[in-house]
Parts: C-alpha cells; sequence; structure tokens
C-alpha cells in the first residue's frame, strides 16, 4: 500500500527537489571500491564485530558484511568503515 | 597529516572497552558527541581512540552501560609536556630559540639582483646602500614597490623592475634596454661629419646633409665627408639660400694600418707543488671567527676562499657564513717558448686583438702578419687593411671654414 500511495510530504518534496536524504532522512551509502564505505544519516549501531556491522536506520536496518572491518571514525550521524567488504544488505 | 597533527596537539588515549552491551557504549559515545575513531574487534574486545578532554566524561557513560574501560597508552602533546614538565630550561631554549628565529625573520639576509647586464651588481647594491638598504635591514622600513620606482628613476636604462621579499631575501629582478638605438641621442645642432683616418671609401649611406664625397673616393684625415648645410636653388640652378641641419651618414672607411707585437722566449709559470693548508672560519655578521694556520705559511702562495651563507629553509638567509680559506703553495719557474708554442701563442695574441677590434666596430678586411720566432724573442709583425666607421661630429662653422679654405685655394 505504502508503494502505492506516497505521503504527500514526499510528493511535495519530490516536486521541490529535495534530496531524499534531507526530506526523509533517508540513509546514505557511499561505497569506494571494496576497502571503504561511507554512511550518513544513521541512527545507531546494533552490532559490530570486524566481520559485521549492523546499522539502525530510519527506514530499516542496514548490515555491511566482510573481513576486518574497523570503523575508521563515527559521530552520532555518520560513520566510516574500512576493510573488505563482502555484502551490503538492507 | 593534518588531522595526525591535530590529534597529535590535542592528546589522545588509546582505550579498550570489555562490555557485555557495547553498542550502547557506542551509541551513547556517539550521542554525547564523544568522537572514537580507529575503532577496532579484537578477540571479544573493543580498542579504540579518544581524545584527553572526552576522557573524563566517558566515565558516567561506562558506569551506565556497565563497561569497563582500560588505558592502554597516553599519546600526544599534553602528555608530553606533563612528562618534561620540569625540564625549564629546555622549554627556555626552545622559547629563547623560537624568539631568536622570530626577531632573525625581521631582517633581510640576502639581497640576489637578476636580469642586469650592463650594470653590475655592486653598482645596485651601492645605490641600495645609499637609501640605506643592505645586508641586516629591518624589513618594515622597505617598501617594495617604492624601492622599484627609485631604482627605475636611478638607472635609465631599466625599463622593468621588480623588488620581491621572500622571506629574508630580497630579490631584485630588473629588464635593461638592450634596444641602443633607442638610448642613441639625436643630434639636433647643426653639424658635419668629418673622417679621423686616411682612406678610401668603401661604402657610404647618407641620411641628411649634403655629401662631399662618394664611394671609392681616398679621403683624407680631416676632410669633410658629409657636410651640414643644404644648398636651396632657384629654378635657374643658382643657389639661393642654406638650410643647416645635422648630418647624418653611414660611412664605412678602408684604412691601412700595422701589426706588431713582440714577446721575450723566456716567461715565467706557476708551478703548484700540491702542497695545501686549509684554515676554516665563521663569519658572524663583520666579525671572523679562524682556526689558526697549522705551522709556518709557504713563501709564494695564492689563496682560494670558499664560503657558504646558512639559511634555514628556503629563503630564510641567516647572517652567518662558514667557509674555509685554502692556501696553495707555488713556485715560479723560467720557462722558454719552443717554436710551435710561441706561433700558436702570437696567433692566439691576434685573434684576441681582432676580436677586440670587431667590438669596437673594426673589422679587418685583410692582413699579412707574419710571425718570425728567434731565439730571445718573437714577432708578428705587418700590415693591416681595416674597414672602420672612422669618422666623427664636427660643429658646422668649423666645417664651413675648412670647405671655403679649400675652396679659395
Amino acid at each position: 500500500m505504502r508503494r502505492e500511495k506516497k505521503p504527500f510530504y514526499q510528493i511535495m518534496a519530490a516536486q521541490m527537489q529535495i534530496p531524499r536524504d534531507l526530506s526523509e532522512g533517508a540513509v546514505l551509502l557511499s561505497v569506494t571500491g571494496r576497502e571503504e564505505i561511507f554512511i550518513e544519516n544513521y541512527k545507531s549501531i546494533l552490532e559490530y564485530t570486524n566481520q559485521r556491522v549492523l546499522l539502525q536506520t530510519k527506514s530499516g536496518r542496514v548490515e555491511i558484511k566482510g573481513r576486518n572491518l574497523h570503523i575508521a571514525y563515527y559521530t552520532c550521524t555518520e560513520m566510516r568503515i574500512e576493510g573488505v567488504l563482502e555484502s551490503i544488505h538492507y | 597529516m593534518i588531522d595526525q597533527l591535530m590529534c597529535y596537539s590535542r592528546g589522545y588515549v588509546e582505550i579498550v572497552i570489555r562490555s557485555s552491551s557495547y553498542e550502547r557504549f557506542l551509541n551513547l559515545c556517539a550521542y554525547h558527541q564523544i568522537l572514537i575513531w580507529d575503532l577496532n574487534h579484537t578477540d571479544g574486545q573493543y580498542e579504540g581512540k579518544i581524545f584527553v578532554k572526552d576522557f573524563r566524561k566517558i566515565r558516567e557513560i561506562a558506569k551506565k552501560s556497565g563497561s569497563k574501560i582500560t588505558v592502554l597508552n597516553k599519546r600526544g602533546l599534553p602528555f608530553w609536556i606533563r612528562k618534561h614538565k620540569k625540564r625549564t630550561g629546555f622549554f627556555f631554549g626552545l622559547i629563547v630559540c623560537l624568539g631568536i628565529i622570530f626577531v632573525l625573520s625581521l631582517f633581510i639576509w640576502d639581497i640576489q639582483i637578476e636580469g642586469n647586464l650592463a650594470q653590475t651588481d655592486e653598482v645596485i647594491l651601492d645605490y641600495l646602500k645609499q637609501e640605506q638598504i643592505s645586508f641586516g635591514s629591518w624589513k618594515n622600513t622597505i617598501d617594495a614597490q617604492e624601492l622599484a620606482a627609485d631604482l627605475r628613476r636611478e638607472f635609465e636604462q631599466f625599463i622593468w623592475v621588480s623588488v620581491q621579499m621572500k622571506g629574508t631575501l630580497l630579490k631584485i629582478q630588473v629588464q635593461e634596454n638592450t634596444d641602443v638605438t633607442l638610448n642613441e641621442e639625436i643630434e639636433k645642432e647643426p653639424s658635419s661629419l668629418v673622417a679621423t683616418k686616411d682612406g678610401k671609401i668603401v661604402k657610404m649611406i647618407t641620411r641628411s646633409g649634403k655629401p662631399m664625397v662618394s664611394v671609392g673616393d681616398t679621403v683624407k684625415k680631416g676632410d669633410v665627408l658629409v657636410l651640414g648645410r643644404l644648398e636651396i636653388k632657384n629654378d635657374a640652378g643658382e643657389v639661393i639660400s642654406y638650410q643647416e641641419c645635422a648630418a647624418d651618414a653611414d660611412i664605412i672607411l678602408e684604412t691601412a694600418d700595422t701589426y706588431e707585437e713582440e714577446f721575450s722566449m723566456q716567461y715565467q709559470e706557476k708551478v703548484y707543488t700540491g702542497k695545501t693548508k686549509k684554515k676554516y672560519y665563521i663569519q658572524i655578521g663583520d666579525t671572523f671567527l679562524r682556526t689558526p694556520w697549522m705551522g709556518e705559511l709557504y713563501d709564494t702562495y695564492d689563496v682560494v676562499d670558499q664560503r657558504s651563507q646558512l639559511k634555514l629553509w628556503g629563503n630564510f638567509y641567516l647572517p652567518v657564513s662558514v667557509g674555509t680559506y685554502t692556501v696553495r703553495e707555488y713556485e715560479i719557474v723560467e720557462k722558454t717558448y719552443t717554436k710551435e708554442e710561441a706561433k700558436k701563442k702570437a696567433e692566439e695574441n691576434f685573434i684576441v686583438f681582432s676580436e677586440k677590434n670587431q667590438e669596437k666596430g673594426v673589422q679587418i678586411f685583410k692582413n699579412d702578419v707574419k710571425i718570425v720566432t728567434g731565439i730571445s724573442a718573437c714577432t708578428a709583425s705587418g700590415s693591416l687593411v681595416l674597414h672602420e666607421q672612422a669618422i666623427k661630429r664636427v660643429p658646422l662653422q668649423e666645417t664651413l671654414d675648412i670647405e671655403e679654405g679649400t675652396q679659395s685655394e
């Protein structure tokens, strides 16, 4: 149902060409090669080991799997993970 | 790099987090805007880095999330200072050193002049000294734009001057006017051109004035070649008036000259014995600190001075030079030229002679110089045929007198 009919504010934001990460707080992932991923607009860390990082975002969870994952740095809105990425799962 | 420097200057702590609910700890840190970086998961525990300032806030969070925090390492400037706090002498020295460097950076310690060909560095440096700019001048007193303008005013042939101050270096770049004709003053007074030597005219281009001779004529010294007075004639061909002007012409005379040179077959030559002595020195401002000579000096010697000015980096020249004096002993040996050597030397001398003439605008058109080597001396002699601009400018009135004199004869 939700897919078929978007809420009014979403239609408005789309019409006004406001980026969705601003209007909806959608998560933004920037992946550089296989070694680096930059995540913006996440809510919290649910799990972190060097094989798996599970993050809570506004529209659900993002699971990043890989080897030797480590968090280069994180703040309350953004995070950079380095390591060998294997999968990104929503 | 900058990040690392910043981390180092602010000071950070490497910590180990052991907790059953580490996510809670991590999220709480993020919520309280505590930055954790280089977070690693190894053997069921987490290692990360955190700023000293944030470390104090972390205790409460650790308590709340039931985590145990252990400090692995303390790094950064604040810890380093705390460790070396008692070394007051060192800090004092550091501050004094920085202060000295700062004070030294307020002066000019090197002047570089580029692009000058006609004016030597010394002439320009002397002028700068007059303007009270020299090594060791206070940088604030130098106005680069004004100095550039002054230099242009003082040296007419500079058509472009740039003055830059880079660190302790004063860099002056100039562009000289190499176009000579622009500098030539145009003669306006009525005047004539007169031959300064006997000879034959081989080329003559008259630009203004009345030519009195033509190509192929033989002239004597003092003859008027171009008269600075034009005749204005009426239809009947009679001279009705004169117009005076400054004569101007390119005239090349073929003149004869002789060349003679003699030099002795004996000569003295410096032969270095290979013995050298070195002396080191440090120059600070105008004072020298020299090491003493070791032992006695030689009877005949020359001294080579090698020096380099110290600089900190790039253009930060210090008023300190280090250098060495090297004394080389030599002996004077009497030698005699062989015939071939003498001939070669005579030829070389003649080449130098003709090059010097060429610089003066005199071309050697023909020569029959012969070299004769004797027992005691070598002579080179012969006659020369020269092509030269042997003319001079003489006021009109003088030449008129000469002309009238010859006509009346």
